[in-house]
């Protein structure tokens, strides 16, 4: 086995409380990495597997921005959105936990073993109910989700279609009445017909992070916020403001959906080396973020 | 009786003289061949009896042993005809010539006389040339491709008895020359052009830099985006030709049989495209009897690969060593032949099995493992050997119709051109031509970065957890963008739009 397996049997110290409210609770969890953090603040973060390159980065980011609330980021290790936030934690070398639908004989997928690797190395873990010859099946999958939804404190729905598997997640996180988090999408975007059917019934609406600190009493009182507050009330050109005047122009060009770099060539009066150039600095320094195809979109949360 | 005529013919892309003897003797009438001929030359008997035999001389039946030296080397080929024939009726004194020695004869002959062209005939005769030969005489067809070389007399022959006459001084062929200067200067009008391009401005930025400093390219877009529109147009903006380039492609061109007859010296950069089902070996080049390959018929000119996905991945493979090295060398059972393949390397994929993973408004329906799947069909080594890869995204319907002025081949050459000069001088002492050749430690050496290039790089590894082999990518394309700007120094912004560059480590890297 790649990792030292422990586990906690229930009734333990560290096993985590919030499972204890699931009617079917898992008598015994097995962990990878760190054991003490099954019991602290969580949000779980759930979407699609095959999301929109856009989804992608904002579960990215979000993830990165909570995390670095000391926020522990709760997913399913899953391709897509899961593989997102996991990688948003990781980036700020913070804590995040990952709940398989497998034993650890059978991760899945596979291609996320790195990712695994990166995880436990910050001091994250790795869970599954799942004793280690356990193969990964569908069935299975959709039973951890009830974990993923117990663990933490609310969800934050990302990206899910008509019918999406991060659904039942959420149907669990009503059940045991978590707050839901759901972010908006266009009502002629399939990606995100499941997410707005959910908004309907009556999920809070997220556009940014503030959003999600604001429903927790901890947070939203936190000095930590005063920072974001101010930043929200920035005003657009404020914030352009921040920009060295040489690339200003350029950042001007560049909107809040994908813009292809023909159009910032468009009625330019640089030349597309220039413009390359300082499309590189424009990023190194945070400001936008290339998609593939060449489009950049503003960096925005 | 012996008599000793000398012939020419291959190895490799160089010509080899041939000592063709002729021994006739009395004895019982039979006619060998020595020497390691092979089919081809071994037939030559039948061709050469009879077109003797139809020029009008009278062969009687004697013991003809025919030697071809060295012995020890395989004869191919038919370009052998024309010395024996020479050789026999020198012996039985049908030609007096006391200065045949100082010719060397290559063609084939037909049945009734005439004088075939073969292949190979212009290193051939850039050998002969070289080994201090004054007359060759060669196929009437092949003339043009012969006249190139220069301080030899190069003697058309259309006949073998036009030969005949020639050797006996009764009617003298003319010395044949090809004017060189015009075909350089005949300035073929090209009817492609960079002005053609509507949009993707990065692309052709991108080429512009693929031409200046000679790297490898890989070009991702969706289907219908105009990789392969861009790329065949990549080699109108590459530099201009030299006279010892041009005889080089020549010369390859010439064995592998492909020069078009009314073109003795390819004067432009040659452009090859094989199909995706092509084989490693029309790749390389190979066959029992070694032939160019593909590589090599793209030497100083662009080898483009589109769909790189599509190909086998043993074929794709067998480039790994050539893209490095400028040469490949292929051995056979008893030859081992060396043939030069210098040339700038384009390959076109998809990003995904689907085509639109970068479209905007085509949603891709390809799933993250799907994609990746795709992208491991092309081996991490060849990708490692490539500078650019940029994508190619499909053009928006407005920009169909655009009209703005857009800059022509020729504009974008001049500053080519000019990138290309100052590599040369720079590295005249090393060995090596342009950028993409730096090894790492001419990196070192002449490519030094400023202050703030140097931060930003750094950044750019950390953020996007580049290799240590990309950095020196990404050094070595900001060079050529510091050149074509004429900047000794390579600069920030230099760096910063080389960055660009990389979309294969940014935007597709494997996690």
């Amino acid at each position: 086995m790649r990792y030292e397996m422990k586990y906690l049997k229930r009734g333990d110290m560290r096993f985590p409380k919030n499972l204890e409210s699931l009617p079917d609770c898992p008598d015994v969890i097995y962990v990878w990495g760190n054991v003490d953090i099954l019991n602290d603040f969580s949000l779980a973060m759930v979407g699609s597997r095959n999301c929109s390159e856009f989804g992608k980065i904002f579960a990215t980011e979000m993830a990165q921005k909570l995390n670095g609330k000391n926020i522990i980021i709760v997913s399913g290790l899953a391709l897509g959105v899961d593989s997102a936030a996991h990688r948003g934690c990781v980036n700020n070398n913070g804590k995040t936990i990952a709940v398989l639908g497998g034993g650890f004989d059978n991760v899945y997928p596979k291609e996320n073993m790195r990712l695994i690797d990166e995880i436990i190395e910050n001091g994250g873990a790795v869970i599954t109910e799942y004793m280690p010859e356990d193969p990964p099946l569908r069935k299975n999958f959709i039973d951890r989700n009830r974990i993923i939804a117990a663990l933490s404190e609310g969800v934050i729905l990302i990206e899910a279609k008509e019918k999406s598997g991060s659904l039942t997640t959420i149907r669990h996180a009503i059940n045991l009445n978590k707050k839901i988090f759901v972010v908006p999408g266009g009502i002629n975007d399939e990606l995100y017909d499941g997410s707005n059917r959910i908004l309907s019934e009556g999920a809070f609406c997220v556009r940014n992070v503030q959003d999600v600190l604001a429903k927790f009493d901890k947070y939203n009182q936190c000095d930590l916020s005063k920072e974001e507050n101010s930043q929200k009330s920035k005003k657009m050109n404020e914030y352009e403001e921040e920009i060295s005047p040489e690339l200003r122009e350029i950042y001007k060009k560049i909107k809040y959906k994908p813009t292809s770099l023909e159009n910032i060539c468009l009625d330019s009066k640089e030349s597309t080396a220039t413009i390359l150039s300082k499309l590189t600095l424009l990023e190194m320094q945070g400001y936008i973020i290339e998609l593939k195809g060449k489009n950049f979109i503003r960096r925005k949360l | 009786m012996l008599s000793n005529i000398f012939g020419m013919s291959l190895s490799g892309i160089e010509g080899k003289l041939i000592n063709v003897e002729v021994d006739i003797n009395n004895g019982l009438p039979s006619w060998e061949i020595v020497g390691l001929p092979d089919a081809s030359v071994r037939e030559s008997k039948e061709r050469v009896r009879t077109a003797i035999k139809n020029s009008g001389f009278e062969l009687q039946s004697r013991k003809i042993i025919v030697n071809l030296a060295p012995a020890s080397t395989r004869k191919e080929g038919s370009a052998f005809d024309l010395p024996i024939a020479v050789g026999i009726l020198n012996n039985i004194g049908e030609i007096e010539c006391p200065t045949i020695n100082e010719y060397v004869f290559i063609g084939e002959l037909s049945l009734d006389g005439k004088i075939n062209k073969v292949n190979g005939v212009l290193p051939m005769c850039i050998e002969a040339r070289n080994l201090g030969i004054k007359n060759i005489v060669v196929p009437y067809e092949n003339r043009n491709e012969a006249g190139v070389v220069s301080d030899v007399r190069i003697i058309p022959a259309k006949t073998l008895s036009d030969v005949i006459e020639h050797l006996n001084n009764h009617n003298i062929i003319d010395r044949f020359k090809t004017n060189i200067d015009e075909m350089f200067q005949k300035d073929e009008k090209e009817d492609i052009d960079f002005s053609e391009i509507k949009g993707q401005e990065i692309s052709k930025r991108a080429l512009e830099i693929v031409a200046a400093g000679a790297h490898n390219c890989l070009m991702i877009g969706s289907p219908g985006a105009g990789k392969t529109m861009l790329a065949k147009r990549l080699r109108t903006i590459l530099p201009d030709l030299t006279f010892e380039e041009s005889l080089e492609i020549t010369k390859i061109h010439s064995v592998a049989g492909n020069l078009p007859a009314n073109k003795p010296l390819i004067t432009t950069r040659p452009f090859r495209a094989p199909h995706h089902t092509t084989s490693g070996i029309a790749l390389s080049g190979g066959g029992r009897i070694p032939k160019p390959g593909e590589i090599s018929l793209a030497h100083y000119g662009v080898l483009y690969l589109d769909e790189i996905a599509e190909f086998d991945r043993y074929a794709l493979e067998v480039m790994r060593g050539p893209i490095e090295d400028g040469k490949i060398t292929i051995s056979r059972m008893n030859c081992s032949y060396t043939y030069p393949c210098n040339f700038i390397f384009i390959a076109s994929m998809n990003p995904c099995p689907c085509g639109y993973a970068m479209d905007s408004k085509k949603r891709c329906v390809c799933t993250d493992s799907q994609i990746q799947k795709y992208m491991n069909k092309i081996s991490g080594p060849l990708l490692d050997r490539i500078d650019i890869h940029i994508e190619v995204p499909a053009i928006e319907y407005e920009k169909i119709h655009e009209n703005s002025q857009k800059e022509t081949s020729a504009q974008i050459r001049e500053r080519v051109n000019r990138a290309r000069k100052i590599q040369e001088e720079r590295y005249k002492n090393y060995g090596i031509l342009s950028n993409s050749e730096l090894t790492d430690k001419l990196i070192n050496e002449f490519c030094k970065l400023d202050e703030a290039g140097n931060k930003l790089l750094k950044q750019a590894f950390i953020k996007y957890g580049f290799s240590v082999r990309t950095y020196n990518r990404i050094i070595k394309v900001a060079r050529t963008i510091a050149d074509l700007e004429g900047s000794e120094k390579i600069k920030m912004e230099h760096v910063a739009e080389a960055i660009q560059y990389r979309v294969l480590d940014k935007n597709y890297q494997k996690k």
